[in-house]
């Protein structure tokens, strides 16, 4: 019942003019960046994260939630039609939907991908509105210990579903630590590594580290070849599924959601994990796995299901403990602290409003991104057309603008160009970038729960074995550890099922 | 060789950030001390770097780097960025913007003058317009007054 009203609440608050238009031009925005090669949802937020310093917190997060869930949607379009992914969740897309398109069913494939989308991410929304209720109130039994193992917890979590090198990841986040050390202790004044720069004293920004990590590299690694689009659909016609494809995606696109809802719960699992698991999961359950990767409508539906479905869970996570399990995420939770709003368990409390406005929004949003996505789907189709060469130098051009107006500090462009470099050569080089943004964000809150923590203990460190919750989240981050060790520290051996899809 | 740099950077940033650590001070009166936390970064960063150095396993086989108009793509790019970062406070946003648009332009796609200049000046005041008017951001102006 509480859900129930949570919601009619959410529903006050968003159902304004203002926050109705701001839903619907973050879903427009999200889709289209979701549709264009090149740009990620999380550079996207990124970009557009200082627009919203002006707006309420409600308006300003529900955009930002719209355009996550908007790119998720619109990714599979440039997959389906370009076999090129719009965002690296809708990687696996491309194999059965542009074999679809190719075979001229790109109308059903585009259908299909909106509309398993669709039923996720409303599947996901109602999942959201029962069960983060539950979660807050078992998070109001959260002290510092409890938040400090949560945190290992979804660190150890991070670096389990990462694919490539363990070792690799494992450097990633403790770079991603050291690196939030920059600047000044809260906790006494004393400085860290500034080396006596005063633009180090407020550590580094967030959002130029994103821009530059997951924008920049981004641009740099596709003006490395430019190639011209090969759009394989012109006209796009029956776009509603046929009795067969709905007998044939109905139950994949209830898997995906569900396997989807519940990826997104885990730290590090989020959309791009849950896509290909649904897949792996399809081809095994499949009487002919043969025909996948050659038309399969399954291939699209499980997978485009999945990974809306994940948004859903990756956000309760992040509003009822206020920890982020997916970069974009951490991004969401950065936004929420600039407008001077701490997630975490007290969140649902204090601030009603805006917990429930999100996930009321979240309703609308998918509303609309489904008349989005089906009767526009001629205009997406018309903005692949813009070549590349035309689109990057406004992304920078936006880069700028979006590090700039964080702090009107010349000193951020450098911040951004340098992690632009770096994750160039660490994408070269098979480095997941995840992890290091997540515990760049988690780190600040994780040092000062610890440290909270063992001022209130007469024990030491032994605290987080004392109280059963704290020592419970510890067991499963020691589990996960084991299990680690035990398939050993190789890459070949990590995100075995998702490695294996991807070859 | 580029990895083996990385990895020799871990080593060295994790190294040298753990022994400042050590001097910031590890633990205080009421527990731990400002240098704790970067101390374990630094040594967990460190071992990274020494364990993907010794370990092959961990290598990227078949690496591609860019060919020589990639590179100099990608170093466009950056020297295009790396003007507008210095000469913002100077030239302000939008002679600035102009002026890398045409860097970016000329040399990583080396389209015509004409399309360069074209595009760099709508692009960038439509930035200045939806960014710097309609949304209010503060963006820098040079002597010219924009």
């Amino acid at each position: 019942m509480e859900a129930i009203s949570g919601l009619m609440t959410g529903f006050g608050v968003i159902l304004t003019p203002s926050n109705i238009l701001l839903c619907l031009l973050g879903s427009f925005v999200g889709t289209m960046i979701g549709v264009l090669p090149g740009i990620g949802p999380l550079a996207a937020l990124a970009l557009l994260l200082p627009v919203t310093f002006s707006l309420p917190p409600v308006a300003g997060v529900v955009m930002l939630a719209a355009i996550f869930y908007g790119a998720m949607y619109g990714g599979s379009t440039t997959s389906i039609l370009l076999n090129i992914p719009g965002e690296a969740a809708s990687v696996v897309t491309c194999r059965d939907g542009y074999q679809m398109a190719r075979q001229g069913r790109a109308g059903a494939a585009l259908g299909i991908a909106a509309i398993g989308s669709f039923v996720a991410g409303t599947l996901s929304v109602i999942a959201l509105t029962f069960f983060a209720p539950v979660l807050g109130v078992i998070a109001l039994r959260f002290g510092p210990p409890e938040n400090v193992a949560l945190m290992v917890l979804g660190l150890v979590c991070t670096l389990y579903m990462i694919t490539g090198s363990t070792l690799k990841g494992l450097t990633m986040i403790a770079l991603g630590v050291l690196l939030a050390m920059i600047g000044i202790d809260v906790v006494n004044g004393q400085e860290r590594f500034t080396f006596g720069s005063i633009n180090l004293t407020g550590g580094l920004d967030l959002l130029a580290i994103v821009i530059g990590l997951f924008g920049v590299s981004e641009i740099l690694a596709n003006v490395e070849k430019i190639t011209k689009n090969a759009l394989i659909a012109e006209k796009i016609k029956g776009l509603f599924p046929t009795r067969e494809d709905w007998k044939a995606s109905l139950a994949p696109m209830l898997r995906g959601s569900g396997l989807g809802f519940l990826l997104g719960l885990v730290p590090g699992g989020g959309p791009i994990t849950a896509s290909f698991i649904s897949y792996a999961v399809e081809q095994r359950l499949a009487k002919d796995p043969s025909r996948f990767g050659k038309g399969a409508i399954e291939g699209v539906a499980g997978p485009e299901a999945a990974n809306n479905a994940a948004v859903g869970g990756g956000m309760i996570p992040v509003l009822s403990l206020g920890i982020p399990g997916t970069p974009v995420t951490a991004l969401l939770l950065g936004a929420l602290v600039i407008q001077g709003i701490q997630p975490g368990p007290l969140f649902m409390q204090q601030r009603p409003d805006l917990f429930w406005g999100i996930v009321a929004s979240m309703y609308i949003g998918n509303v609309f991104l489904l008349i989005l996505n089906l009767p526009l789907v001629g205009l997406w189709v018309q903005l692949l057309r813009v070549p590349y060469r035309v689109l990057f130098p406004i992304v920078l051009m936006l880069s700028v603008v979006g590090t700039y107006s964080a702090n009107k500090n010349v000193f951020d462009l450098w911040v951004m160009l340098s992690f632009g470099v770096a994750g160039y050569v660490l994408r070269k080089l098979e480095y997941d970038l995840a992890p290091f943004l997540i515990a760049f964000v988690l780190a600040p809150l994780l040092e000062q729960s610890l440290r909270q923590s063992l001022v209130m203990s007469p024990d030491g460190i032994m605290i987080m074995v004392q109280r059963p919750i704290a020592a419970g989240l510890i067991a499963i981050a020691f589990v996960l550890v084991a299990l680690m060790i035990r398939r050993g520290l190789k890459p070949q051996e990590t995100g075995g099922l998702i490695n294996e899809i991807r070859q | 060789m580029i990895e083996r740099l990385v990895n020799l950077t871990w080593i060295l940033v994790g190294g040298g950030a753990a022994v400042l650590s050590w001097r910031i001070g590890l633990t205080g009166q009421y527990g731990p001390d400002s240098g704790l936390f970067p101390f374990v970064a630094g040594l967990l960063v460190c071992a990274g770097g020494v364990g993907l150095m010794l370990t092959r396993s961990n290598a990227v086989t078949g690496l591609e780097w860019p060919d020589r108009t990639g590179w100099r793509r990608i170093g466009g790019v950056l020297a295009g960025l790396a003007f507008m970062a210095a000469s913002i406070p100077y030239l302000g946003f939008a002679v600035a913007g102009v002026i890398t648009m045409l860097i970016l332009l000329r040399t990583v796609e080396q389209s015509s003058w004409r399309s360069s200049i074209l595009l760099a000046v709508v692009s960038v005041a439509v930035t200045l317009g939806l960014f710097g008017y309609l949304l209010g951001l503060q963006l820098p102006r040079g002597p010219w007054g924009f």
